[in-house]
């Protein structure tokens, strides 16, 4: 059995390869689709780049789903995963994480789109105010200064 | 199933995040899409550490697809949820659009206010189109004393029951009933509270009392399932901890004579914070919104309502001379502070001794027979 797994291969939109068994690639949704409708030995994704695809690939080789003879995948291996994607998530820039979503939002990978959106989610309960969220993620606020006042005013205790 | 699929554009630039190792080529970015870079780390010298600072403007608020933004920002609570909306216009109309404000609580009349006997109801006072439509229930009340409501909380009312010796969680609105295993001598003339709703795993009841001729703070705790209370004593110089609220894990107790201290349900442990007490004036409620502590100041028949809020970087109560934007519920067996609702109930204190939708005058002050209680997410089924 150990032998006969299946191989398939994937490329980046900037030629680089990864093989991966099947059961790595079952993980994304698209992929899924694309193996099943088009059984050829290799599958370009014109959307990833290289670098991005090879996170997306670490990411499914840990999380494919192990059954051996049956068996669960135990709680302590929950535990387990759940510290690898802490550090999976850890040092990742913000540039990483946004192409990390696009990449799961198109390959339809739904717990790495989940991970990396709570990620998102946990950088903005980080910062202090407004402020510390457009200067973290980079966005010029087009409110102008009445608009913004405005704001503030409606749930002034929010922002106390 | 969900799918997703929409363009996307990159973060990067693709070709310098690879290993030089790599044969590399070009992508085109996708068309109608810009970007913009506010600081330029892209080349080969550049360290890593250099490059994680980089931002790329535009990608979190222009380019980031409506859903994903929607998806990210469903995640923060209602505090964050507002400050992601004075982030920019666009975040402001995600923000707004998946933003979860608990609904405006209710008034529960275990009986009818001019009979003092009848059947009881509920309203809604706040609703703009039927604000004195009553909301009969079908429900034992007479198993406990109207005036012996403790403590409200996620739709369910603890009180005692007509005998005192024991205690009644239930639930107007779905007329759900729990009695509780029967406390300590102690229980008869114990204050009470719970952190959730039974029917949550993180459920906690608690009895609190002094104990007569020792110096001793007892509290009694309860978990559903469980046949008896767990007794905790604890050393306490204090008297007179008489109004309670559940608020991040723990249960803060204010005294009579201004002190804080906090119960931990899940370490047993009994704390007294480094507050500078302070003597409010009776009548006093306690209060929690979004895990910061409001205690409120009123006369029972006037609108001089003083509010404050615990500092809790600097330990000292500040007075608010504004809401800043909330509501106030206000009523001896529970209080509750609510955001963001219409503009009339905003910065406004609903104390629960009036009656709402009558205009008519009280024959007694019902003030502890009436309660404030949090509807359920389906209560409009439920009635």
């Amino acid at each position: 059995m150990e032998n006969e797994k299946k191989m398939i291969t994937l490329k980046s939109s900037d030629d680089v390869t990864f093989e991966v068994e099947e059961a790595v690639v079952l993980e994304s949704q698209f992929l899924s689709h694309l193996v099943q409708d088009c059984p050829a030995p290799e599958h370009k994704i014109k959307e990833v780049t290289g670098k991005i695809l090879s996170k997306v690939v670490e990411y499914c080789e840990k999380h494919v789903v192990v059954v051996v003879d049956g068996g669960d995948s135990s709680s302590s291996s929950g535990d387990d995963l759940k510290k690898w994607d802490d550090k999976f998530i850890k040092e990742m820039d913000l540039s990483t994480v946004y192409d990390l979503i696009a990449a799961a939002n198109y390959l339809n990978i739904q717990a790495l789109l989940d991970l990396m959106c709570q990620r998102v989610a946990d950088v903005i309960t980080a910062c202090k105010d407004h402020k510390e969220i457009r200067e973290t993620l980079g966005i010029v606020s087009d409110y102008t200064a009445e608009e913004e006042a405005e704001v503030l005013k409606e749930n002034e205790w929010a922002f106390d | 199933m969900r799918t997703r699929r929409r363009n996307y554009t990159t973060a990067t630039e693709p070709s310098s995040s690879l290993p030089e190792a790599l044969t590399v080529k070009p992508i085109v970015p996708k068309s109608g899409t810009k970007r913009i870079q506010s600081c330029n780390a892209k080349g080969k010298g550049t360290k890593s550490k250099k490059k994680k600072k980089c931002i790329t403007t535009g990608l979190w608020d222009r380019l980031i697809p409506k859903d994903i933004l929607e998806e990210i920002l469903s995640r923060l609570g209602l505090k964050d949820n507002i400050q992601a909306s004075a982030v920019c216009k666009t975040w402001c109309e995600s923000a707004v659009s998946v933003r979860k404000v608990p609904c405006r609580p209710w008034l529960l009349h275990p009986i009818d206010d001019w009979k003092l006997t009848g059947n009881p109801y509920l309203l809604d006072p706040l609703n703009p189109h039927h604000p004195s439509q009553k909301y009969k229930l079908n429900f034992p009340y007479r198993r406990f004393k109207p005036d012996g409501m403790s403590y409200s909380r996620d739709g369910w009312v603890l009180a005692k029951s007509s005998t005192r010796m024991y205690s009644l969680l239930f639930n107007p609105f779905t007329n759900k009933l729990i009695c509780l295993p029967k406390g300590s001598v102690y229980h008869l003339r114990s204050r009470l509270a719970f952190s959730a709703a039974p029917t949550s795993t993180s459920c906690v009841v608690i009895s609190y009392a002094r104990l007569p001729t020792t110096e001793e703070f007892l509290i009694e705790t309860w978990q559903p399932g469980e046949d008896t209370w767990t007794t905790h004593r604890f050393e306490n110089s204090f008297r007179g901890w008489d109004k309670c609220v559940f608020s991040n894990g723990v249960f803060y107790f204010l005294s009579t004579c201004g002190c804080l201290g906090v119960f931990d349900p899940c370490e047993a442990t009994w704390n007294l914070l480094p507050v500078k007490p302070f003597l409010f004036p009776e009548p006093v409620f306690i209060m929690e919104h979004e895990g910061d502590i409001f205690v409120m100041c009123s006369r029972l028949n006037s609108n001089n309502h003083i509010v404050f809020k615990l500092n809790m970087k600097r330990n000292v109560w500040e007075e608010k001379r504004d809401l800043g934007g909330l509501t106030v519920f206000a009523s001896s067996t529970g209080s509750f502070i609510r955001a963001c609702l219409s503009a009339e109930d905003m910065n406004r204190i609903y104390p629960s001794h009036l009656i709402y939708g009558s205009s008519r005058p009280p024959k007694t002050d019902l003030s502890n027979r009436v309660a404030w209680v949090e509807p359920p997410q389906n209560y409009m089924d439920l009635l």
